[in-house]
């Protein structure tokens, strides 16, 4: 009897002091973000003699941009690694996997939506951490998450193009609700507008744009199927700013604008095989001197056009170094200038500084 | 322990002069060879299948049973499999295999061209169902190229991105389809007939710069049309009996698989130049090729019945000698 009272404490005893060991180990660690870990040098584009406009900041990949204050790594931690290293052998990093939209939020939490790891990537850069965000409802994860975007009482809204509906997220990632169940036939982008307390969403296969109101009512649709004014051929991204919405429409080559209420402005871009040209566009956005940014990812652009639609400056290029892109996706531009291109199949999102008209 | 050691130092030695000499013998033989004529191709990779499945489920080897359609875009190779219709994905960076889509479900008879743009999405010709289907990337369908009335047995597709539009070749009504981005027809380059700029019975279809190419199984055999539905030109006659597939590269040299006796032909300006393969199973031997691809200077051929894709690098010619004035 005794014997075996003795047992169970000693069995029951080991896990308590590992976790307590760990949670020591936890609250010592302080982590902080960094964008550039491996110290690329400072690209800029355009190249000299001409006035620099953009900056190379650096690269979101995951983990790695993750880096301890200390290098000293804690008991508890060292542990942990020691056990996790006995069970299941080497341990597999977080990483991005491919990236397909970005969006930073007010606070400047940046979040990532993964299409292969059916994930959001949220990147804090106050508390210096990343966590993987899966669950798009009580016991449903998401599988091909695309637009995102934040309403006015600060929660994160995740288009899933697969599940066909828009999630709604709470600041702890946890699953709050969602709209359009069964309205849409294949959502991407999404956009909101704070003034007007609408939500705008692309739905590629049903070739329109579907505004909600805040709470998730369907209030008008957006065009139909053609290459006229205000037609879409497969619309995937779209951006809303200074009460102009932009939607990326893909097939048909082309960027539109249109007002407040619907109506179409103009367009930007065609077809062609040139530098500037819009073959395949996808990510757009619009930063605080309104210029347009365009991923095109037919041949692996970022193209920056002014407002009223003058090609101004490409970066890019296929290719795997600072400034090239392989199938780039998403665009998001931040209240800090801060310009991120989500890089799908280069397993990143790439960092420029926008450094002003002057 | 010194006895030990010198045994070290002479094994260490031996390796190291070994090495060399290994090294010095290929940097000779390659000197030797660019001094002689230069083979437009030069076989070096056979992908006859590829590690399928995760940890979770196990992970197996599957082998391709008739690969009859190939496509690449940098080290995604996309490969349709006639034995079991279906469509896989290979990665050459992981040497993984994806099944994409299980063709039995999508379409009606055989697949026998897949074309993969550059944003990674891919067509594929329904050639019994009368159809063109293009898919993303992940395999979502996003659009059908099909008209009841002119579009019958599409055995080739292509793709003009600057001109946005989709060419599919058609082997019942021997003509090429023009379709939009929006999926309607546009017009059509050729018409049956023995005519030049006419074909009977089209095999296959390729893009080059200066034309579109059209391989037929009679008549004239290969035909240059121009983008804009002229005839520009056609091959050297009685070269080729079956051409079943056809690329061309930015050099203007024409590839042609001819069906009949395993090998591929190579021509320059329409004059036949090479003849590469025979029958077999060896590297650079075929047995029934069923669809060529060029992309990143290595041509891919479908070798359906050996059951493989093999993949040739492509040797640029070479530069033509300038004539110094005296």
């Amino acid at each position: 009897m005794d014997t075996r009272v003795k047992n169970r404490v000693k069995t029951g005893f080991l896990p308590w002091l590992v976790c307590c060991l760990l949670i020591t180990g936890c609250a010592e660690t302080h982590s902080v973000l960094r964008y550039n870990p491996t110290g690329e040098q400072a690209y800029v584009w355009p190249s000299a003699p001409e006035t620099p406009r953009y900056r190379y900041i650096g690269e979101l990949t995951g983990e790695e941009n993750i880096q301890k204050d200390n290098n000293e790594q804690s008991f508890g931690r060292k542990l942990l690694g020691w056990l996790a290293g006995i069970v299941s052998g080497k341990r597999k990093p977080t990483v991005l996997q491919r990236p397909q939209g970005v969006f930073v939020d007010q606070a400047g939490r940046i979040y990532v939506s993964d299409v292969s790891r059916s994930a959001v990537y949220v990147f804090d850069e106050e508390k210096g951490t990343l966590s993987v965000w899966e669950m798009a409802g009580k016991n449903t994860r998401f599988v091909t998450p695309v637009g995102m975007t934040e309403d006015a009482a600060g929660e994160l809204l995740v288009v899933d193009a697969e599940l066909g509906y828009v999630v709604r997220l709470n600041q702890k990632g946890e699953p709050v609700g969602e709209f359009g169940k069964g309205k849409f036939k294949r959502p991407t982008g999404i956009a909101y507008d704070a003034a007007g307390g609408r939500i705008f969403v692309a739905d590629t296969h049903d070739n329109n744009i579907k505004v909600f109101d805040e709470t998730g009512n369907l209030q008008e649709t957006y065009g139909k199927f053609g290459e006229g004014d205000g037609e879409f051929n497969s619309p995937t991204y779209i951006a809303y700013k200074n009460n102009q919405l932009y939607v990326t429409d893909t097939l048909n080559a082309r960027i539109q604008i249109f007002s407040d209420n619907g109506k179409f402005i103009r367009s930007i871009g065609k077809r062609g095989l040139y530098v500037g040209n819009l073959p395949r566009p996808k990510g757009v956005a619009v930063d605080q001197d309104s210029n347009i940014y365009v991923v095109e990812s037919y041949y692996d652009y970022l193209l920056i056009f002014s407002n009223k639609g003058e090609f101004l400056l490409p970066i890019g290029g296929s290719g795997s170094g600072v400034g090239e892109f392989y199938l780039p996706a998403g665009v998001w531009t931040d209240q800090r200038n801060r310009v991120f291109v989500a890089d799908a199949l280069n397993g990143r999102v790439v960092i420029f500084q926008y450094l002003g008209e002057a | 322990m010194n006895r030990l050691a010198s045994i070290f130092f002479v094994s260490a030695i031996a390796i190291a002069t070994s090495g060399c000499a290994q090294f010095n013998n290929i940097q000779r033989t390659a000197a030797d060879n660019s001094v002689e004529e230069p083979q437009p191709i030069v076989f070096w990779e056979e992908i006859d299948g590829g590690a399928e499945g995760n940890v979770v489920v196990g992970v197996d080897h599957v082998r391709f049973i008739r690969p009859v359609a190939v496509a690449a875009r940098g080290n995604f190779i996309y490969v349709v499999d006639a034995g079991n219709d279906l469509l896989y994905r290979y990665s050459r960076d992981f040497g993984k295999l994806t099944t994409l889509k299980d063709l039995k479900t999508i379409v009606a008879g055989e697949v026998t061209d897949i074309y993969v743009d550059r944003d990674l999405s891919f067509y594929i010709t329904d050639t019994d169902g009368g159809r063109v289907l293009h898919f993303d990337p992940d395999g979502n369908l996003v659009q059908v190229f099909e008209d009841r009335r002119n579009l019958a047995r599409p055995v080739s597709v292509i793709v003009d991105e600057g001109r946005g539009q989709i060419l599919i070749a058609d082997g019942f009504n021997d003509d090429v389809m023009i379709f939009n981005r929006l999926g309607v027809l546009q017009g059509a380059i050729g018409a049956r007939g023995i005519e030049a700029g006419e074909f009977t019975n089209i095999q296959a279809m390729a893009e080059g710069p200066d034309g579109i190419y059209v391989a037929c199984r009679l008549g004239h055999r290969v035909q240059v049309m121009s983008r804009d539905g002229d005839y520009i030109k056609s091959f050297e006659e009685n070269t080729v009996t079956f051409p079943l597939a056809i690329v061309v590269d930015r050099d203007n040299r024409a590839y042609v698989a001819d069906y009949l006796d395993n090998t591929i032909k190579v021509y320059v300006d329409g004059r036949l130049k090479d003849r590469l393969g025979g029958s077999g199973s060896g590297p650079g031997r075929f047995n029934r090729i069923t669809d060529l691809w060029l992309d990143e200077g290595l041509l891919y051929v479908a070798d359906s019945l050996n059951g493989r894709i093999q993949v040739a690098r492509i040797i640029p010619p070479p530069p033509e000698q300038e004539e110094v004035s005296p």
